[in-house]
């Protein structure tokens, strides 16, 4: 699986790199390849305008069958989805993925996710939520998702 | 067909075992608990996720991905003393072996690949082939004109389609061993699978306009229903699969008082192959006479 994987991957940077080129920054992390960072600014007109966030990916070498583990680091954007951890409340990356998505397109969905948002606020439980979350994967967090994007 | 299979009932205990997420933070009750109280929590909660771990191992241990060929009669033992033991009685007057299926929510699939590249191996010169070849080749366009990234469909295309081309170098007398080997596994079997999942999901989505009444919003069906990995297989995706493919499927469906109940998908006017399965409320297996 392992080199299906590492294939898979190159072909996504390349992706970013001529597709997304402005828009994403890939920053590849980790030696073996299976950590990325993934850079992207705030939409213009959005309420993140010019706010920089970066997205880590880490892979499994079950990728893409089975979803990348994909949070914010640094610091995350204000957003009722989002929480203080950098966790995601979005459907594609845990219950709805599928391995006909790839990094641009999850990132995409994400940039689109904030884009939308009228307002910058916190989830509605994110400080409890960070405690309960904590030394847990998002991937095995119980989301409970609220509408189309969460 | 219905849709309240043992498959599912798993993958439903998976997910009520996978603990309390974010969603619930909100209760008051949580709000006052301490982090001892907490941490004691997520300790039952890991167990509890360690367990049905190791129940589905086990499942899985017992169970080979497709069997050997098996004498009807032990899968009528099983169902000994069960409303559907006299089923397997008529099934009887038309078949004698059986393929078991592991469980696993690819059973349709799994079954389906198996009988039909069979089939090829045994009749290389079936003009029906050289017709599936031709829309395999043409799958990856379809699946880009309705806006899958060639990236990400393009592995599981080109494995796929190399193996479906193999099909025709494979010795009649290897073709058992051949494919036990080709579809039972957890890495290529898993991207073979899956393309056929894609090709569903490509049928599905040309035909959307014939599907929504039944399956709601199409490519939403196609995301949670079709293009995830061990997600089991209903009548929709089975109407896609055969008609994107041009082929045909003959389903015995067991019934409650006894009976079989054939179901010839497409129903007329299509005379080429035919994968024969056994349908037991959530499961699929391979029929051989």
């Amino acid at each position: 699986m392992q080199a299906r994987c590492l294939g898979r991957l190159k072909k996504e940077a390349e992706d970013i790199r001529n597709n997304f080129d402005g828009v994403l920054e890939l920053d590849i992390k980790d030696e073996s390849q299976m950590c990325w960072h993934v850079r992207f600014r705030g939409a213009e007109g959005s309420v993140y305008n010019g706010e920089v966030f970066t997205l880590q990916f880490k892979f499994s070498e079950d990728y893409p069958i089975e979803s990348p583990e994909v949070i914010f680091v640094g610091i995350p954007p204000e957003h009722e989805h989002v929480y203080s951890n950098g966790y995601i409340c979005l459907s594609t990356l845990y219950s709805d993925w599928t391995p006909a998505l790839k990094v641009s397109a999850v990132t995409m969905s994400i940039l689109s996710m904030l884009s939308s948002a009228v307002v910058k606020q916190k989830p509605a439980n994110d400080a409890q939520a960070v405690v309960w979350m904590k030394n847990k994967s998002p991937k095995k967090v119980n989301w409970m998702f609220e509408d189309d994007k969460c | 067909m219905e849709n309240n299979s043992s498959d599912q009932q798993q993958q439903q205990q998976d997910q009520n075992s996978s603990s309390q997420g974010a969603g619930e933070q909100g209760q008051d009750q949580r709000v006052t608990m301490t982090q001892e109280q907490l941490d004691e929590f997520q300790t039952q909660i890991k167990l509890n996720e360690d367990y049905q771990n190791q129940l589905k191992q086990e499942i899985e241990e017992q169970m080979p991905f497709i069997s050997e060929l098996t004498e009807l009669s032990v899968l009528k033992h099983e169902y000994q003393d069960n409303k559907f033991e006299l089923c397997f009685d008529q099934l009887a007057t038309r078949y004698s072996k059986v393929r078991r299926l592991r469980r696993d929510g690819n059973c349709f699939y799994r079954a389906f690949l198996f009988q039909v590249f069979e089939h090829f191996i045994h009749n290389p010169e079936d003009p029906q082939y050289e017709q599936i070849l031709k829309v395999l080749v043409g799958s990856k366009k379809d699946l880009m004109d309705l806006g899958y990234d060639e990236i990400a469909i393009e592995d599981f295309y080109d494995l796929f389609l190399d193996e479906f081309k193999k099909l025709k170098t494979i010795a009649k007398a290897k073709a058992a061993e051949h494919l036990l080997k080709l579809l039972c596994n957890k890495e290529e079997a898993v991207y073979i699978i899956m393309f056929a999942r894609f090709l569903a999901a490509c049928y599905l989505k040309q035909n959307a306009i014939m599907f929504e009444g039944f399956v709601g919003d199409v490519a939403q069906f196609c995301m949670r229903e079709v293009e995830q990995v061990d997600v089991e297989c209903d009548q929709p995706q089975i109407i896609a699969i055969t008609n994107y493919l041009g082929l045909g499927v003959e389903i015995n469906s067991v019934r409650a008082d006894g009976g079989i109940e054939v179901i010839n998908l497409p129903e007329e006017g299509y005379s080429g192959f035919r994968a024969k399965l056994l349908f037991v409320p959530g499961h699929y297996d391979a029929l051989y006479q």
